[in-house]
């Protein structure tokens, strides 16, 4: 055994607290940083030399001091999955929710349509008070053309607005696959220098974590989920399935469907791999906007043109030739073409004379439970009952995303307290290294200077 | 418009295990901002003293308003046509008691004329008074409101009976429709009045009775006199069409009562569903306001202590 060994083992132990010492000063650096995942210092003993009979300090021997054997990046598998699964939940059902809260605003809340409706009434009423025949009834014919008219506007403006929300939708689901296509490409990149870092020994968990981050944007935009490949630490992030990132390999998304809306009957959009015809099962935000597109505004278009058909079929069917409401490309009449055209002088109160039947079935109309007003009433309960149930389901699938999200920061997140403590005791353990280094550097002092001149 | 924006802010988040920096902090800023939202929502709540701010906020509310928006616009209606009723009955109640009281007129007169002591040009006289009196019930039995005749249902003509050349009154086309105003939810009244029914038809109208009682008259005593017994019928024509008008009159003054009260106890529940009672609105403010308080100040001493301030 080296007499100098124990300056050996004490330089091995200064250099490790120091790695342990930096590694705690990295964690509390990035104590506030996101998706930071903290880390440790893994320290084992080293074996002392084998000891040889020619040291004549037979059956035993000491350690040669300390070594860093890795530093692990503290990750939880589990909770990092579970928060994606939940992120692309909370997405999808956030997307839902904020769809349905913009086709309940175009609804334009309890008063404009049944106003309108209501006021309508009142004009059929007041053509029948006034007398059909003379001056008071032209005032009132007016008044019904002009308040039919109002209620086709709001018709009208509803399914323009239904519309607009469509193209709204339809304009962020483009924006959302340029954004997942960057991201995919970005996790590839990533996994690349993660691969490449390893092989050369070095650790690459600032890279990881920054993946990690980005691959949780892909849960939130497509409900992408990561699976890690063996044998190295890059991830593949799956979507429906299928691979959109194959380790240093992205893929891309497209999407196709009608760039318009054609009314309810709108053909439904698709999400699709590039290099691929079949419809991916995506999850997120991007399943929420194509089923907006696909399901839920055409169902609400249909909704507006129920209420404009009932309405025309009623009134035109009561009032007969010429018809109250036409469609203003001579079509069928829809919500979107609705208008009240008939000219105010050849409004009909009644069959002859000053007969009132048909203002006076016209007002019952209001009454009627499959009426333009029960129709409106069928439909504005019904989306705001789904907006509703959309609102409920997003603050508990928010409030699972948040949960899963406390559990991995739990788990991985840096306690400033424990670090503190831990680079307390790498420092004092630091200070006793080089306090070892002082005793036998005076040992060895006494043994080289001080030999012979013993009680001189 | 941003589809994808719901609150992750929404409830307190989760922290167990250990307590890390984000962990802690991420939970006190969810919970603040968690009581922020509910203190933003009473206070719009009291601000816009309205209690359904969206119509998923309270989705059968919404539903109850809808309809009784709706049940309250009706009542406008009615309201409406009631006043109308009013005055198309009044306006058929003077005219009756006009009529009976020429009617009643014309009887003098024909006693009158049934006594002997008339001399012919007497008897030309009180003929001439009949025939004006004649021509008066004509007026009467025309009587319009609104340019409408009120005793020629649905006609489209000015007037209800109008006199050909050779001066035979007949009712104008069209006059046996009825005139009906809904007053009330499923209740129709009628507030015309068949003008047949009041002033008789063809031979036996009252017009036609006149005339006649016009030729007894100049005829001589014993005809006037018999002319007594038909005069007779048409005033019980007339006050029978009076007694039906008065029916109909008080029963749409008590609709109008009954439509009042029932205006009000929908305006009591739309409010009822519509609107925040503001005291309960004010306490669940000043509750949501201390509940704010509490999550900073809960936050505060949280986030501050580390084992850096027993570190020296």
């Amino acid at each position: 055994m080296s007499s100098f060994q124990g300056l050996s083992i004490a330089l091995s132990s200064l250099q490790t607290q120091r790695r342990a010492m930096d590694v705690a000063g990295q964690n509390i650096a990035n104590a506030a940083t996101p998706g930071y995942t903290r880390q440790r210092v893994e320290t084992s003993p080293i074996a002392g030399p084998r000891a040889s009979l020619s040291d004549g300090v037979r059956g035993w021997t000491t350690g040669s001091g300390v070594q860093v054997t890795q530093v692990a990046r503290l990750a939880d598998r589990l909770a990092s999955s579970r928060l994606e699964t939940a992120t692309g939940d909370a997405a999808l059902a956030g997307a839902r929710a904020g769809v349905l809260a913009g086709v309940e605003d175009d609804l334009g809340g309890l008063s404009t349509m049944s106003g309108a409706l209501g006021k309508m009434y009142g004009a059929w009423s007041g053509l029948a008070i006034a007398n059909p025949v003379g001056q008071t009834g032209d005032a009132a014919r007016v008044t019904v053309v002009g308040r039919s008219e109002e209620v086709a506007a709001t018709l009208r403006q509803g399914a323009a607005r239904t519309s607009a929300t469509w193209s709204d939708v339809r304009g962020e689901l483009g924006t959302l696959t340029t954004e997942v296509n960057a991201i995919a490409s970005s996790v590839a990149d990533l996994n690349r220098l993660i691969v490449t870092t390893e092989g050369t020994g070095a650790p690459a968990h600032e890279l990881a974590d920054q993946r990690d981050l980005l691959v949780r944007q892909l849960s939130s935009l497509v409900g992408a989920t990561s699976v890690p490949r063996d044998g190295s630490g890059a991830v593949d992030v799956v979507v429906g399935g299928q691979k959109l990132v194959d380790g240093a390999v992205a893929g891309s998304i497209t999407v196709s469907g009608p760039t318009a809306m054609t009314g309810s009957s709108t053909a439904p959009t698709t999400i699709s791999l590039a290099g691929s015809t079949d419809p991916l099962a995506v999850g997120g935000t991007a399943a929420g906007l194509t089923e907006a597109l696909s399901i839920t505004l055409p169902g609400v278009m249909g909704g507006w043109d129920r209420v404009a058909t009932t309405l025309a079929d009623q009134v035109n069917g009561l009032h007969g030739d010429p018809p109250v409401f036409t469609a203003t490309d001579g079509g069928d009449v829809t919500a979107a073409t609705i208008t009240a055209s008939i000219s105010a002088a050849d409004v009909k109160a009644g069959t002859s004379g000053t007969d009132t039947s048909i203002a006076d079935g016209v007002v019952k109309l209001s009454e009627s439970t499959t009426g333009p007003d029960a129709r409106w009433r069928t439909f504005f309960t019904a989306t705001a009952g789904a907006a509703s149930a959309a609102d409920v389901r997003a603050r508990a699938t928010a409030s699972a995303a948040d949960s899963a999200q406390g559990v991995l920061t739990s788990s991985t997140g840096v306690d400033v307290d424990s670090e503190m403590v831990d680079l307390l005791t790498y420092q004092r353990a630091y200070e006793g290294a080089a306090r070892v280094l002082t005793a036998v550097d005076q040992m060895l002092d006494t043994l080289i200077n001080r030999t012979g001149v013993v009680g001189r | 418009m941003s589809v994808s924006g719901v609150s992750a802010s929404l409830t307190g988040s989760f922290t167990g295990g250990r307590a890390t920096l984000r962990g802690t902090s991420g939970a006190a800023q969810a919970n603040i901002a968690a009581a922020a939202d509910r203190l933003a929502r009473a206070n719009t709540a009291v601000a816009s003293g309205q209690k359904i701010q969206r119509p998923s906020d309270d989705v059968v509310g919404a539903d109850r308003a809808l309809e009784l928006r709706r049940a309250l616009a009706a009542e406008d209606r009615y309201s409406n046509a009631n006043g109308d009723a009013i005055s198309w009955l009044g306006t058929t109640d003077t005219a009756l008691q006009r009529g009976v009281s020429l009617l009643h007129t014309a009887r003098d007169l024909a006693v009158q004329a049934g006594s002997d002591a008339n001399s012919s040009i007497g008897r030309e006289a009180i003929a001439k008074q009949i025939r004006t009196l004649r021509d008066d019930m004509l007026a009467t039995a025309n009587t319009t409101y609104l340019g409408r005749p009120v005793f020629g249902g649905t006609t489209g003509e000015p007037v209800a009976f109008s006199v050909d050349g050779t001066g035979a009154v007949t009712p104008s086309p069209g006059a046996g429709g009825q005139v009906q105003r809904t007053l009330a939810p499923g209740v129709d009244v009628r507030v015309d009045t068949a003008g047949t029914a009041a002033f008789g038809d063809g031979d036996a109208s009252v017009f036609a009775i006149l005339d006649d009682l016009a030729t007894a008259v100049t005829t001589g005593s014993a005809a006037s006199s018999a002319m007594l017994g038909e005069l007779d019928g048409a005033l019980g024509r007339l006050t029978t069409s009076l007694a039906d008008v008065g029916t109909r009159y008080s029963r749409v003054q008590s609709l109008q009562v009954t439509g009042t009260q029932r205006e009000l106890s929908l305006t009591s529940a739309k409010q009822d569903v519509e609107e925040v009672d503001l005291a309960k609105a004010l306490m669940e403010l000043a509750a949501q306001d201390k509940a704010y308080q509490a999550a900073l100040g809960a936050a505060a001493k949280v986030v501050t202590p580390s084992i850096m301030d027993f570190l020296r």
